[in-house]
C-alpha cells in the first residue's frame, strides 16, 4: 500500500484537473466534450467542499464543547453562547429555509449589525496603523507622509478650500505613482501565479500535501 | 470560430510556461539557480524561536482564498509556509493555533500537524483544539481570529494567504498583543496595511515563493528563477507598448486583445 501513502494519487489528480481547465479555458470552444467535462467537474469541486463545511462544523462543536467540559476560565459562556445561536440558526434555516421569519429575524436584527460593527472597527486599525506607518522615520517613510497627507486633503472636503492644488496633486499621486506601483505589483502576482502552478501541476510543490516522503 | 481562444494569454502562458520548465530542466542538470535571501521568509525561524523562549503559542491563519478559487495559488503558498512552521513548532515544542476560514482546508491541516509531530517524535504536540475553523464569513472569521490573538496572545503570528479588509484587524490585533508579525499576501489593496501594521511583509510574488525558498529544493528553487525570466518578458511588453503608444500605435494593444 506504498503507493496510498505516497502523494501521486492528489497530485495525479490535481494534473488532470488542472490541465482539463487550462485545455477548456483555451480550446473549449474547439472541444465542447471537453467543456462539458470540465463543467461537471466544477460541479462536483462545489458538492465536495460543501460537505466540507461539515467538517467545519464538526470541529467548531467539538472545539467550544470541550471548552464548555473543561469550564474553560474566560472563554466557556462565550462558547455556550456560539453553540447556541450556531445550532439556532442552523435548525431555523433546516426547518423553513433562510426565508423562515426567526431565521430572518436574527440575521437582520442580530447578525447584520454585529456584521457591520467589525467592518467599521477598521477606522479605528486605519488610525492606529497609520500613526504607525507615518512617522518620519526615513526618507521613504517621509515621502509617504507627505503623499498620504495630500490624498487626505484631497478627499477632505476642506482640503479644496485651504489650497486648490491639493486635489490636482493627489489625483495625479493616485493616478500615476500608486497605478503603476499596483500594476508592477499584479505583473509578479501573475508571475508567481503561473509558476507556483507549474509548481503544483507538476507535483514539485508539495508543502500543501504535508512532509515530504521519505 | 477560432480554434484557440485568448491567442496572446495563451502564447504569453507558453513563454513563461517555457522559462520555468527551462530553469527546472537546468536544475536537473545540476546548475544551481541563485535566488535573493527573502528577509520575511528568513524570519519565520527566529519568530518561532522567540515564541519558544517567551513560551507563547505561534499563529498562522491562510486567509480566505478557496482551494477551487482562482486565488487558490495563495492558499496553497500559505498551506506550504504552514507546513513549515508546524514542523518547526513540533521540533521547539511550540503550541502552533491555526486559524481557519476554508473548511476544506481542515483535513491538510490536520494532517500536517500529526505528521509534524510524528516527524519531530514529540506526539503530545499534536493537539486537535489548535486548529479552529472560525467561520466562511469574513467578519465572523475575522472576530474569531482576533478573539484568539487577544485572548491566548500568540508571540508570533503568520498571515498567509488572500486577505481582504480583514487584514488589517489581523494585523493590529496581533500588533497589540506584541506578536512578531510575518505577513504576505497577493491582493494588491491588502498589501499596504500588512507593510504599515507588520514587523515583515511578503512583497509582489514572494509569497509564491515561500514555499519553493523554504525547501531549499533545487528544483523548487530553480522554478522561482524562471519567474524572473517572465519578468524580463513583461519589462519587454512594457518598454514596447510605451514607445508604440508614444508614436501613435495601438498595433500591440490590438495583439494583446486577441
Amino acid at each position: 500500500m506504498s503507493f496510498l501513502k505516497n502523494r501521486e494519487i492528489p497530485i495525479g489528480i490535481t494534473l488532470i484537473v488542472g490541465f482539463l481547465m487550462i485545455i477548456t479555458y483555451y480550446f473549449g470552444n474547439a472541444f465542447p466534450a471537453v467543456k462539458t467535462t470540465s463543467t461537471i467537474v466544477q460541479k462536483w469541486t462545489v458538492i465536495v467542499a460543501a460537505f466540507a463545511l461539515l467538517i467545519g462544523l464538526a470541529n467548531i462543536t467539538r472545539i467550544h464543547v470541550n471548552h464548555l467540559l473543561k469550564r474553560t476560565k474566560g472563554q466557556w459562556m462565550f462558547s455556550l453562547w456560539c453553540l447556541f445561536i450556531m445550532y439556532i440558526m442552523i435548525t431555523l434555516g433546516l426547518a423553513g429555509t433562510t426565508k423562515h421569519p426567526g431565521y430572518q429575524w436574527l440575521y437582520t436584527w442580530v447578525f447584520l449589525p454585529i456584521d457591520a460593527t467589525m467592518y467599521s472597527s477598521l477606522a479605528f486599525f486605519i488610525s492606529s496603523a497609520a500613526y504607525r506607518a507615518f512617522r518620519a522615520r526615513n526618507v521613504e517613510a517621509f515621502i509617504m507622509l507627505v503623499s498620504g497627507f495630500i490624498v487626505m486633503l484631497m478627499n477632505a472636503p476642506i482640503g479644496e478650500i485651504v489650497w486648490s492644488g491639493f486635489p490636482v496633486i493627489g489625483t495625479w499621486i493616485m493616478k500615476v505613482p500608486v497605478v503603476a506601483a499596483q500594476r508592477a505589483f499584479m505583473i509578479t502576482f501573475v508571475l508567481g501565479t503561473v509558476a507556483i502552478g507549474i509548481r503544483t501541476l507538476l507535483g514539485y510543490e508539495r508543502g500543501y500535501l504535508g512532509r515530504e516522503e521519505e | 470560430m477560432a480554434i484557440l481562444a485568448h491567442q496572446s494569454g495563451f502564447v504569453t502562458l507558453i513563454i513563461i510556461c517555457g522559462a520555468v520548465l527551462f530553469m527546472i530542466y537546468r536544475a536537473k542538470q545540476g546548475f544551481k539557480s541563485e535566488v535573493r535571501r527573502v528577509p520575511g521568509i528568513d524570519v519565520i525561524d527566529e519568530a518561532i524561536g522567540r515564541a519558544a523562549e517567551m513560551g507563547r503559542p505561534v499563529h498562522i491563519t491562510n486567509g480566505l482564498a478557496t482551494l477551487y478559487s482562482a486565488t487558490a495559488p495563495q492558499t496553497i503558498a500559505g498551506l506550504s509556509v504552514l507546513n513549515y512552521v508546524a514542523n518547526m513548532c513540533a521540533r521547539n515544542g511550540t503550541p502552533l493555533i491555526t486559524t481557519i476560514y476554508v473548511p476544506e482546508t481542515i483535513p491538510l491541516v490536520v494532517q500536517m500537524y500529526k505528521e509534524a509531530s510524528m516527524m519531530a517524535d514529540t506526539p503530545e504536540w499534536f493537539n486537535e483544539y489548535n486548529i479552529r475553523y472560525m467561520s466562511s464569513h469574513r467578519f465572523s472569521y475575522a472576530t474569531g481570529v482576533q478573539g484568539v490573538l487577544q485572548r491566548e496572545r500568540p508571540a508570533a503570528s503568520f498571515l498567509m494567504g488572500r486577505f481582504m479588509a480583514e487584514a488589517l484587524i489581523f494585523a493590529e490585533s496581533g500588533y497589540l498583543t506584541g506578536a512578531m508579525q510575518v505577513a504576505g499576501t497577493a491582493s494588491t489593496s491588502q498589501t499596504p496595511f500588512f507593510v504599515a501594521a507588520c514587523d515583515y511583509a511578503l512583497l509582489g510574488d514572494e509569497i509564491y515563493a515561500a514555499g519553493a525558498y523554504l525547501s531549499e529544493d533545487p528544483i523548487q528553487m530553480a522554478s522561482i528563477a524562471g519567474q524572473d525570466i517572465g519578468k524580463y518578458y513583461a519589462i519587454i511588453l512594457l518598454l514596447l507598448g510605451a514607445i508604440l503608444s508614444a508614436m501613435g500605435s495601438d498595433w500591440l494593444v490590438n495583439i494583446l486583445k486577441m
